[in-house]
């Protein structure tokens, strides 16, 4: 269990710290062409070879690295942000409200999310911006429901009523008592919803539907690699394999943490 | 029983009235979404289409007379027409729903006729090398990103080694085949993308399933069928299954959205000429009409399956069908 | 009469981790004579029903099993689990606490009582099996068989589950019957409904019951021989109806506990201390801690097991009634 946080944990840092230090990490700039050095295989001047633009990938990659990363990280504070607010309100008010509520929840868990995304898409545009908002948007429903059940756990314990006693008014009560107590599942949450942000993001990249070039994302790499894939095998292989690592690190990281706020496991 | 079936079937309408309003929401309410400014500048809709949409959307009416409009247009399934090719949005949606259901049943067979293997056979193993092993290799192919290995085993099964197609659903000579040569052709071109679609959901199956059957081990009436006499096979495969895989019902039907959802991934990575295919054309091509229409259809057809699946569970678990 | 079980140096450990170990049952001899009903008196986990399941050789994992179990002259810790299906459920029927926990909630009472049927006794013919079964739920005192029959678990109430699990028990013919808390979910009237049930069947099958529970009131009711365990030990084995019969000082205890109807109740009695750890394999008298009558030697050292008047008591000092 603690293997599976400290692993986790490794491999995304440094991810996070090539993305952050990308300009300190490679000379490259990540949109100047040169249609001179296109399809380079790896060499000591470009590690990761370049794309058909005569780009170096691996810049590429480390500001790609940062799309990805950023794009994960703040559709799922978004995520986060409605479906706590959501699933506590829900949970502590109870009643008629929590039940119309729950209904509409059930209701757009029954819209596909990915044709959700598609349409909100087409809408608004594809843009990294758009692309948080909607990710953000499709996807707080698990989190309101944890937040929701959570509540409803805790909300008649003992510490609650005193809370209410003492003449707190509801709004301290929700906030203060209730968040902090779930802060665990929430916690699990966030780094699942990253994990799976990163994915939704990359794949509706890689359909061209995602983050628009020139601006890098590991899904566009890989979507104008795709082209290639008989020629330049580093455009499919080298941005495949960081989604897969990120990914897979944030759902070890997931595992491990879901584990160690799992009152039954503890014990063992 | 039949009160359960009829219950079920009367919350469909809240369901589907909530799923009209949220879409219809999404119109309306997107900035820069559905207003005329915003079509006129895409070069690709006639001024036409942009007649016709309005009819269809009514937008110079109040919000409420435009939904009730728009609404009972939804119920005789009327979303108006394609502004690519001008065809009823309907008919082109029918046209492409039996690809999907084909590729997103089969993978739905596929997905858990291994998981549930991988999960039972985990499940009596557990803590073995075997039962550690299925984990570490499904919970990597929940993380793989699938257009990913899609286009990776498109690159090797069908550039490099040449054994499978790598797109679309028949060959261009499917129409000289024999009937034994078409059903090949379709099952080889169907190997790679249901392949894809299930792997992904591997692990939370045969975890699930795993869980489950570990449950159903440790209960008493498990014991008693020792005690009684049974042979040890008949009471893990008998017994022990039948009680670990009900639930596994109701999991089929809750996977629906995500696998109806994923289609449009691979079905574009696969060119398979399915909704979600469609879907992906319509959004390129920002045809309004053909989007709204198979998310209303995806959403539908979600429903449907969770419909049946708690339908199916009611039969089979006398718990509930002798109520 | 021959001994129809005889258990010999009878040792269960439970491992619940590397270091630690549940001592269930400690240096176990019980021989059982064929037709005798015995009851297996004891607070709960106290191993008793360790001692029931030990007897089909039916122990989760973790457990560790040594010494001898001879059913009908046969070894049988020896078995491997298709030599047991000779003993279970043919030798030994057993029913247990919970009767709704017992039986599959997914499959009919007729299916749970023709498979056993079928598969051991080789009958295939579908109207020749539902006779048996129906046969069989008329012998445990059903009155409505056919429905009861076609029913499901939970469509039966606790009385009548615990029936159709003492009919399942009986299907393939035991000599032997080990009933483990049969009553304890259910309702006092059903309770004695199934006492009563367990005595005819006791005669009109000459079963060998062996009844395991808590309440020494069942214990009486149903059998002459009782069979005192203490923290995984046999404190006392014999023939008693009171606490004057008793010469161990925890069955004293146990009796004087029984509130008695007849006279007026001031204060419960309560046996003082605690339960001893079971994880803890005592070198000394295990009831010694609150035993009213301990001295040094109780704290020190194990008693034997020594014959006083017509009981086996594993005492220093046993009472002499």
């Amino acid at each position: 269990m603690k293997k599976m946080i400290w692993t986790g944990l490794i491999v995304l840092i440094f991810f996070i710290i090539l993305a952050i230090f990308a300009p300190f990490i490679s000379s490259y700039d990540y949109k100047t062409q040169d249609i001179s050095l296109r399809l380079q295989p790896p060499s000591l001047k470009h590690i990761f070879g370049t794309d058909e633009l005569g780009r170096d990938v691996f810049t590429r990659m480390l500001y790609g690295a940062r799309v990805s990363l950023s794009v994960g990280l703040l559709a799922v504070i978004i995520a986060t942000f409605i479906g706590v607010l959501y699933g506590a309100v829900s949970g502590y008010l109870g009643g008629v409200l929590d039940n119309i509520m729950m209904r509409i929840v059930d209701i757009i868990l029954t819209i596909p999310v990915l044709f959700l995304i598609l349409m909100l898409i087409v809408y608004l545009g594809p843009s990294i911006i758009n692309i948080i908002i909607i990710i953000g948007l499709t996807s707080w429903t698990d989190i309101a429901r944890i937040v929701r059940a959570e509540v409803l756990k805790i909300k008649n314990s003992a510490f609650i009523e005193s809370a209410k006693l003492i003449g707190l008014p509801k709004r301290v009560i929700i906030f203060k008592y209730i968040i902090l107590n779930t802060l665990g599942p929430i916690l699990v949450y966030i780094v699942f919803g990253i994990s799976g942000a990163i994915l939704i993001e990359s794949g509706l990249s890689f359909l061209g539907l995602g983050v628009q070039p020139p601006y890098p994302s590991w899904g566009n790499i890989l979507m104008s690699g795709k082209d290639y894939i008989h020629t330049a095998w580093w455009l499919i292989l080298f941005p495949g394999v960081a989604i897969f690592l990120t990914v897979f690190s944030l759902n070890l990281l997931g595992e491990g943490l879901r584990d160690l706020f799992n009152p039954k496991l503890k014990k063992e | 029983m039949r009160n359960y079936i009829i219950k079920r079937l009367l919350l469909l309408v809240p369901i589907l009235f909530g799923i009209t309003l949220i879409t219809f929401s999404i119109i309306h309410l997107t900035p820069g979404g559905f207003t005329t400014v915003n079509l006129q500048m895409d070069i690709r809709t006639s001024p036409d289409s942009i007649a016709r949409l309005k009819s269809l959307y009514g937008l110079d009416e109040p919000l409420y007379i435009q939904y009730l409009k728009w609404l009972k247009r939804f119920i005789f399934f009327d979303f108006g027409n394609s502004f690519l090719d001008g065809r009823p949005v309907l008919i082109k949606v029918a046209e492409r729903l039996p690809a999907t259901l084909l590729l997103n049943i089969s993978a739905l067979i596929l997905e858990f006729f291994i998981g549930i293997i991988l999960g039972v056979t985990s499940a009596l193993k557990r803590n073995s090398f075997y039962d550690k092993s299925i984990t570490v290799i499904t919970f990597m192919g929940y993380s793989m990103p699938s257009f990913w290995l899609a286009l990776i085993l498109m690159f090797i099964f069908g550039v490099k080694l040449n054994l499978l197609p790598i797109s679309g659903l028949k060959s261009v000579n499917f129409d000289f085949l024999n009937t034994g040569e078409k059903i090949i052709d379709i099952l080889k071109h169907l190997l790679l993308p249901v392949f894809i679609t299930a792997f992904g959901g591997l692990a939370y199956i045969s975890r699930y399933v795993k869980n489950s059957m570990i449950e159903t081990i440790n209960q008493q009436f498990i014991k008693a069928s020792y005690a009684k006499g049974m042979p040890e096979n008949i009471i893990i495969y008998k017994h022990a299954l039948k009680n670990s895989l009900l639930p596994v019902i109701t999991l089929l039907g809750l996977s629906l959205p995500g696998l109806i959802g994923g289609s449009f991934i691979f079905e574009t990575i696969f060119a398979w000429p399915g909704m979600g295919r469609l879907a992906y054309e319509a959004a390129v091509n920002f045809d309004y009409p053909v989007i709204m229409g198979v998310v209303t259809m995806a959403a539908f057809l979600t429903l449907l399956g969770n419909l049946l699946a708690d339908i199916s569970y009611a039969l089979i678990d006398p718990r509930i069908r002798y109520k | 009469m021959r001994n129809i079980i005889e258990i010999k140096d009878l040792c269960v450990n439970y491992k619940i981790s590397s270091n630690e170990k549940i001592y269930a049952l400690k240096n176990i001899n019980l021989n059982i004579k064929k037709g005798e009903t015995v009851a297996v008196v004891g607070e709960s986990g106290c191993g008793k029903s360790t001692l029931a399941v030990s007897m089909i050789k039916l122990l989760p994992e973790n457990a560790e099993i040594f010494g001898s179990i001879k059913i009908d002259n046969e070894e049988i810790l020896d078995k491997n689990n298709q030599q047991l299906l000779d003993i279970r459920g043919k030798k030994i029927g057993m029913i247990f606490q919970e009767p709704g926990a017992s039986l599959n909630p997914v499959f009919s009472i007729k299916e749970q009582i023709e498979e056993t049927i079928k598969i051991r006794e080789k009958i295939s013919n579908k109207d020749v099996l539902k006779n048996i079964g129906l046969n069989l739920l008329k012998e445990v005192g059903i009155k409505d068989e056919k429905r009861v029959y076609e029913s499901y678990p939970h469509q039966l109430s606790g009385g009548l589950q615990q029936r159709v699990m003492i009919a399942i028990a009986l299907s393939l013919s035991p000599e032997i019957l080990v009933a483990d808390e049969p009553t304890t979910s259910l309702d006092v009237t059903v309770q004695a409904q199934i006492i009563e049930l367990l005595k005819k069947l006791k005669i009109k099958r000459n079963l060998t019951t062996i009844l395991i529970t808590h309440d020494l009131h069942l214990a009486l009711e149903l059998c002459e021989r009782i069979v005192v365990i203490y923290a995984g030990e046999i404190v006392e084995d014999g023939f008693i109806r009171s606490a004057k019969d008793a010469h161990h000082p925890y069955t004293k205890a146990l009796f004087e506990i029984i509130p008695d109807i007849k006279k007026k109740i001031k204060k419960f009695k309560v046996i003082k201390g605690e339960f001893p750890d079971m994880k803890e394999n005592f070198k000394n008298c295990s009831f010694s801690g609150r035993c009213e009558f301990s001295k040094a030697k109780c704290r020190r050292y194990q008693p034997e097991v020594v014959r006083v008047g017509k009981n086996y008591v594993k005492c220093f000092y046993p009472l002499k009634g």
